[in-house]
């Protein structure tokens, strides 16, 4: 890549914290904002002593601004909180989830890419054909499923009804520390394909729906053409020159996907009892551990702000016209 | 038949049904008609879809789960699109540090998943009325709106017979609803259109997670919830749910995208 | 001897919104081994559907009629199977196009895209075809070739791109190279210099050149022959001096008039009054009739076919027939 690479990503960077804080700052806004202070929750199970003594210790009976300026000092140095069902550090407790989440999400990506672009490229290849409208039909069904409900569906065909795929969890509980090294890795597979397959299926008919009309915008274009008329095979046409010209948009599209496939992986993980960061939120809510809820959100907000920038970097990549020749 | 025609008969019969619900459904939704018999019955005629695990009706229960969900989505929808607007519009209009500031809040707005931010504002909340999840769905939904509707106004401003109206003396309101405001309105109703579809997901996402909305009060969601435990008993609960939400879904986008195709020529 | 390239009765037509777009009208034309052939009309005439129509390149609405027949190298382009017909394109005939921006891929290298047309027709591996790119470019009068190899379309400039094109045309030795209007969208100053490669090339390299142009000047310049186009339909061929010097059809007449020159006094340039009509609508009769200056009752009534008017020259107006105009 040329140079204006590392300025670009100290620029977005800095962009990116601006975000953050500003994410940061509303959180602490939603909960200043709820009904109640923190601890209302546990009002009624300890002494009037102890919830006195817990308040200060969590500094709610400061005036606003400093509770602020408390909240930012702990969250730079890393300090998320400390869960109430846990009781531990909230970073500790998520730790462990977020690698999990992570698989998923990337999986789900996977997934999401493969599947939509075949779509699109199929369709793109026969635009107006019965073949491209029912295509076309099942693109905008998917995306309009909720993941959950398709997350359901898919454990109840695949996972209990034929038995080809667990029916939760990311490992097998009672087998897995006993299998070979190659033997865990395949069992983590196994766990992983439907809760993948569920999250990745909803976001390929969004990706398939988006990638067809880019596709069809770069088919028309003149570069096409001339690839044809320098007798390249129709394969390369496709593949090398529209379909490279045609994922750009694409890339981008993808890092505002991460939201959405973060807020898809609380529901899934639910479902699939997956042992990630959307599942402890969802679990914490019930019993209303608030800093892990929050913790959860700030990580999750993290990953997007990450994400839509490895995607500007992809797409950096991908495209030599934007790297400033 | 065009998609305008069509997303337009399927959301207006979705819209009659839900209104319709009281008249059209034969039982109460919250009704236990007979713990004994009628636990997670079969369809049958006397309850086309069969009863759930409390011997509700689910049928009723689905009509008016298509009320609330409905409500819900479109209350919520009409209020991020009124926040979006006007935060658009103030962005857009006003640019400089007016501007920056709002839009580091919409991104900020956009990084936060959805659903996290709901979970947050839900971990304090003790008693969830639908009230309170109109709102929180409201509230994080305006985003895409304001950026939209900004950079409208900010295509809008600069045209010649913007700059010839402000030198004419007309008052800014004068000139963003006459001039801006027409221009805008195009691609927000088809983002409030498609944003109906999303909110409907959502609210079901929340509400079968247990924190959308309170039993006994149905919502798609739920029921897929009280249908998730005896799934393969009894498949008709959660399957009539999810068919519900994605046709009502499925409306929405076809609306949309005849909206699009309508309204808006230069985005087909 | 047999043409490189004959084209009978070649018949393009497209759906319109209010009918049929008649866009090239039983086009016949020849080009021998080593000629240098300038097709030339104003927009719409139908030269650049020809043109496209040699190597298929048509958009898929486009119909050829099933009587056209496009014969190169002994064989019929229209009725070649697919594999046939990407064996010919790039290898056998090749073509540059009008706007080298857009015609050449944004995010490929220019090394790659001349690579692959080799790897695409010859067995060689990456690297022997990008030391024949190399070689290319440097013959297309590019300096560092090795340098823009690794460069991307938009950081040449409308010349180097141009040239880059045309090596991407001519790396598998082609016999015929088809020019759709090169150098319309270049400045003048290279435009002169992008013709003078491209004669200079069809010399060294001994093969054809169709050249498509609505630029007399251009046509002049390089051509050997001349075929003109107006309203889907040839309406005059001749050899390029003779056609300049005496042009046998009114519309070849009237574009030399209205070209304007640098010699003589200065003067109003006469233009060809009226516009071109329709493609879905073409005039009864000869298609110049209702703006040419010598039309008579004959012409508005029936259409010429292309007449003889002298050794290798041929024009579809009824003054070779009837010189004096219908009032004898």
């Amino acid at each position: 890549m040329g140079e204006g690479t590392l300025s670009f990503v100290a620029r977005r960077l800095a962009q990116g914290a601006v975000v953050l804080f500003a994410v940061v700052t509303l959180v602490f806004v939603a909960l200043q904002a709820a009904p109640g202070d923190p601890l209302t929750v546990v009002e009624e199970r300890i002494s009037p002593d102890a919830l006195e003594r817990l308040r200060r210790n969590f500094g709610l009976d400061r005036p606003v601004p400093e509770q602020y300026v408390r909240y930012l000092a702990s969250l730079a140095r890393g300090d998320l909180g400390v869960s109430l069902t846990q009781h531990r550090p909230v970073l500790d407790a998520l730790a462990g989830a977020i690698p999990n989440t992570l698989l998923l999400a990337a999986a789900a990506l996977l997934v999401d890419f493969a599947l939509g672009l075949t779509i699109a490229l199929f369709q793109a290849t026969r635009p107006g054909t019965p073949t491209d409208a029912a295509l076309s039909a099942l693109s905008i069904t998917l995306y309009s499923t909720p993941v959950f409900w398709l997350g359901l569906l898919l454990v109840v065909v695949f996972g209990q009804g034929l038995g080809w795929f667990p029916a939760g969890g990311a490992t097998d509980p009672i087998t897995h520390a006993s299998l070979s090294p190659a033997g865990q890795v395949l069992d983590r597979l196994h766990h992983l394909v439907l809760p993948a397959l569920t999250l990745g299926l909803a976001a390929a008919g969004y990706t398939a729906r988006h990638q067809r009309s880019a596709l069809l915008e770069v088919l028309g274009q003149d570069f096409i053409r001339t690839a044809r008329a320098k007798g390249l095979r129709e394969r390369v046409v496709l593949l090398r020159h529209a379909l490279r010209n045609a994922l750009l948009p694409t890339i981008t599209l993808a890092g505002l996907a991460f939201p959405v496939l973060l807020s898809g992986s609380v529901l899934v993980e639910s479902v699939f009892s997956w042992p990630g960061m959307g599942r402890l939120a969802a679990e914490a809510i019930g019993r209303r551990d608030y800093p892990l809820v929050t913790g959860a959100a700030l990580l999750a907000a993290v990953m997007v702000v990450l994400g839509s920038l490895l995607a500007d970097l992809a797409t950096r990549a991908a495209d030599p016209r934007l790297r400033g020749a | 038949m065009t998609r305008l025609r069509i997303g337009l008969v399927l959301v207006g019969t979705l819209v009659a049904i839900a209104m319709l619900a009281p008249l059209l459904a034969p039982y109460p939704p919250a009704a236990q008609l007979d713990l004994e018999q009628l636990r997670s019955a079969a369809p049958s005629w006397a309850h086309p879809l069969g009863t759930d695990v409390y011997s509700r009706d689910l049928f009723s229960r689905l009509l008016y789960g298509a009320r609330v969900s409905l409500t819900i989505a479109l209350l919520a929808v009409t209020l991020s699109v009124g926040v979006g607007t006007l935060v658009g519009l103030v962005a857009g209009y006003a640019g400089g540090a007016v501007d920056t500031l709002l839009m580091r809040i919409v991104d900020a707005g956009l990084a936060v998943p959805k659903i996290f931010v709901a979970l947050v504002v839900l971990a304090l909340w003790e008693n969830v009325t639908i009230g309170a999840i109109v709102a929180i769905l409201g509230l994080t939904g305006w985003f895409g709106v304001s950026r939209i509707v900004r950079a409208e106004v900010m295509s809008t401003k600069s045209r010649e017979y913007i700059q010839a109206a402000r030198v004419l003396g007309a008052p800014p309101w004068r000139i963003i609803v006459r001039h801006i405001l027409p221009n805008v309105a195009a691609p927000v109703i088809v983002t409030a259109a498609l944003g109906v579809g999303q909110v409907v997901l959502v609210e079901a996402g929340l509400s079968y997670l247990g924190i959308g909305v309170p039993q006994p009060t149905p919502s798609w969601g739920n029921i897929i919830a009280d249908g998730q435990s005896v799934l393969l008993a009894a498949p008709w609960i959660a399957t009539s749910a999810g068919v519900a939400i994605i046709f009502t879904v499925l409306a929405f986008s076809i609306l949309g995208d005849g909206l699009r195709e309508h309204l808006d020529p230069r985005h087909p | 001897m047999t043409p490189l390239l004959e084209v009978r009765d070649l018949t393009v037509t497209f759906p319109a919104r209010d009918g049929v777009a008649l866009a090239a009208d039983a086009v016949s034309l020849a080009i021998d081994g080593g000629e240098t052939l300038a097709v030339v009309g104003e927009s719409g005439c139908g030269k650049t559907v020809t043109a496209l129509s040699l190597l298929r390149l048509l958009p898929a609405s486009a119909r050829v009629a099933p009587q056209s027949r496009i014969l190169f190298e002994g064989a019929d382009i229209l009725t070649l199977d697919a594999e046939a017909l990407r064996r010919v394109r790039g290898a056998r005939m090749a073509m540059v196009f009008q706007e080298p921006m857009t015609s050449l891929n944004p995010v490929l290298s220019v090394g790659t895209q001349l690579a692959e047309t080799v790897e695409a027709h010859e067995p060689v591996n990456r690297r022997a075809a990008l030391d024949r790119a190399a070689e290319m470019l440097a013959l297309v009068g590019l300096p560092d070739p090795r340098r823009v190899l690794r460069q991307y379309p938009h950081e040449l400039s409308g010349g180097m791109r141009q040239r880059a094109m045309i090596a991407m045309a001519l790396i598998c030795g082609p016999r015929l190279l088809i020019a759709d209007e090169p150098t319309t969208a270049l400045d003048v100053t290279v435009q002169a210099q992008i013709l003078e490669l491209l004669a200079s090339l069809r010399q060294r390299l001994g093969m054809s050149l169709l050249l498509i142009t609505h630029n007399l000047g251009v046509a002049a310049g390089i051509a050997d022959r001349v075929a003109v186009m107006y309203g889907g339909r040839i309406v005059e061929t001749a050899a390029c001096r003779e056609l300049f010097a005496a042009p046998a059809h009114p519309y070849t007449a009237g574009l030399l008039q209205a070209a304007p020159r640098l010699d003589g006094p200065a003067r109003p340039t006469p233009a060809i009054p009226g516009a071109v009509p329709p493609a879905t609508a073409w005039p009864a009769g000869c298609r110049f009739h209702p703006r040419c200056p010598r039309a008579w009752e004959r012409c508005g009534r029936e259409e010429p076919p292309l007449l003889d008017a002298g050794p290798a020259r041929a024009s579809r107006c009824w003054l070779v027939a009837d010189p004096s105009g219908g009032r004898a």
